[in-house]
């Protein structure tokens, strides 16, 4: 276990050191920035805006990018070890090659986490800063649960990412795949609600929060254990198929 | 501790039903320099591959210190260091970042001394704080030996170590790893294609030939059994004709090699006997040596001419 945190270790600090990730800090920084800027001069110039409601707003605004940045990161995850061949120095060491992807992975899920407390703390500054500490309609508990139900969404397109990349080591497909599936296929898929077979497909599957806030069901007898389930099998699908062929593979 | 650090037990691979290693079996003696020799393509990288676990065998078996890289590579490879080709580290660290990395994946509990004193050794204690994509090629093969020897492995795989290094380079690294097998007892597996690297390196030699073993020697002419093989022994003499009279009498074999050289062949004890015997009949020697067949003869008549059929 020591070991398995080491390697942890290990990720966090390469990701660190490449710079995308502080660079995406500063990006989000500098949106919240011009977003604050916006509707304190041109929207709100006269009212009072709570700066909840403004932290709500960034999140609003930074979450489909956080999950493009998500999926980025876990395809360089791997495409950058074999661009620079550092994938053998990796492999020629007592780690396990499981022991390998799953370390990546962790680490995938902790820069999303970080990422989140970083928003919700650029929010609430830049907030605090333009905009009245008064109390809002939106509860800031709401903005961390609405965080929180976006986890299997994110991570589930993480993973497409991540086990494109296992299987073709290319960057530009590990990225296009999810993108793909999510903002084409996953949005226009809602058509296909009639048949039969759509509860079976993950797209229905990946937004739990009808289950806590009773908006419209995703389809017919949807429960939340039942989404659970189907969910849970995607994912352990695609994991076992970058496990098995991360195993299998021979290096060049 | 066992005597022999790794061990390959009819190693065979096939790619795609074409056999690329066929029953390879060889083993590596703590603190000996090991060679690895064979044309491009023989498949010394393959082997190598295999030993460090980057690449699966069809069959056979490998084993590391006692424990076989099938059933339990994590205690076999904590004793390996390598270089596989190029020393490939990661350009966007530090050099240090770079060490804490390996260090941590090493499975052994690495100390800040440890790194210091690697560093030391490997002399980078002044770029060590610098990106490695400001290294010159010389430094990063430096911290590729920093890397590889951190956890003080038993056994240092290095496929190719030469490629891209200057003369200069060359002699340093040479040096460097005799002194390592010498002084600190590890053992080296160093693969090449280069017969004069090998040749200056090494204390045995493996040479391999479209996957196949061909033939290992050892490089140091007084190693065991040396002295119980007769050798060509070239005596440069004053009048060989007359020596060569001189020794006609006798149960020794003597012949006149082109240039007049005066060749015997003979056991290491029968060297003196031989002096003797010629200055008795009057004849001055300049110079007594044994010919030893260098490993360029040995190669070119093992591979037939380094050919890969």
């Amino acid at each position: 276990m020591r070991y398995f945190v080491s390697l942890v270790q290990n990720e966090w600090m390469k990701v660190n050191s490449k710079r995308q990730v502080p660079y995406y800090y500063a990006f989000i920084t500098v949106i919240s920035l011009l977003l604050a800027v916006v509707m304190r001069f041109f929207i709100f110039k006269d009212q009072p805006y709570s700066f909840i409601s403004f932290t709500s707003d960034v999140h609003f605004v930074s979450s489909a990018l956080t999950s493009i940045f998500i999926m980025v990161v876990s395809a360089q995850i791997i495409t950058d070890e074999y661009k620079d061949g550092t994938i053998k120095q990796i492999l020629i060491r007592p780690a396990s090659r499981t022991m390998v992807l799953m370390s990546k992975l962790v680490n995938i899920f902790l820069i999303l986490l970080v990422v989140y407390m970083v928003t919700l703390f650029i929010g609430l500054t830049l907030g605090a800063i333009f905009f009245n500490i008064i109390p809002a309609d939106v509860k800031l508990m709401q903005i961390v649960s609405d965080m929180a139900l976006s986890l299997p969404n994110v991570l589930f397109y993480a993973l497409v990412a991540f086990t494109t990349a296992v299987l073709t080591h290319s960057l530009g497909l590990s990225i296009t795949i999810p993108i793909i599936l999510k903002w084409v296929l996953g949005s226009s898929i809602v058509f296909l609600s009639s048949k039969s077979w759509y509860k079976f497909l993950i797209f229905p599957n990946l937004d739990w929060k009808p289950y806590f806030t009773g908006d419209t069901l995703p389809f017919k007898g949807a429960s939340f254990g039942y989404s659970i389930t189907i969910y849970a099998i995607y994912m352990i699908v695609l994991l076992g198929i970058s496990i098995v062929v991360f195993k299998k593979r021979d290096v060049q | 501790m066992n005597d022999v650090v790794v061990e390959l037990k009819n190693v065979t691979k096939k790619i795609k039903g074409k056999t690329i290693i066929d029953d390879l079996s060889f083993s590596v003696r703590r603190g000996e320099v090991y060679g690895f020799l064979g044309p491009n393509g023989a498949g010394k990288t393959t082997t190598i591959r295999m030993i460090v676990g980057l690449m699966s065998m069809t069959n056979g078996d490998i084993v590391i210190e006692g424990h076989n890289i099938r059933t339990n590579r994590a205690k076999a490879m904590a004793n390996v260091g390598a270089i596989v080709e190029n020393p490939e580290l990661y350009k966007f660290m530090t050099g240090r970042k770079n060490l804490i990395h390996f260090a941590r994946m090493s499975g052994k509990a690495i100390r800040e001394e440890r790194i210091q004193e690697i560093v030391k050794l490997v002399d980078l204690e002044n770029a060590l704080d610098k990106k490695v994509k400001n290294y010159s090629l010389g430094m990063r093969q430096r911290l590729g030996v920093a890397q590889a020897l951190l956890h003080n492995p038993s056994i240092l795989i290095l496929d190719e170590p030469t490629n891209g290094l200057d003369p200069a380079g060359i002699r340093e690294l040479r040096d460097y790893l005799r002194h390592l097998a010498k002084k600190e007892n590890i053992s080296i597996l160093v693969s090449s294609h280069l017969l004069s690297e090998i040749e200056l390196m090494c204390d045995r030699v493996l040479i391999i030939q479209n996957g196949k073993f061909i033939g290992e020697r050892a490089m140091d002419p007084n190693a065991d059994g040396a002295a119980s093989v007769p050798k060509a022994i070239h005596f440069d003499v004053s009048e060989p004709d007359k020596a060569l009279a001189a020794l006609a009498s006798t149960t020794w074999s003597a012949s006149l090699g082109e240039g007049g050289a005066l060749t015997v062949e003979l056991l290491r004890e029968d060297i003196p006997k031989v002096v003797e015997h010629l200055v008795q009949h009057g004849v001055a020697i300049y110079e007594v040596r044994t010919v030893a067949p260098t490993l360029e003869d040995t190669f070119l008549s093992m591979t037939k001419g380094g050919r890969i059929e």
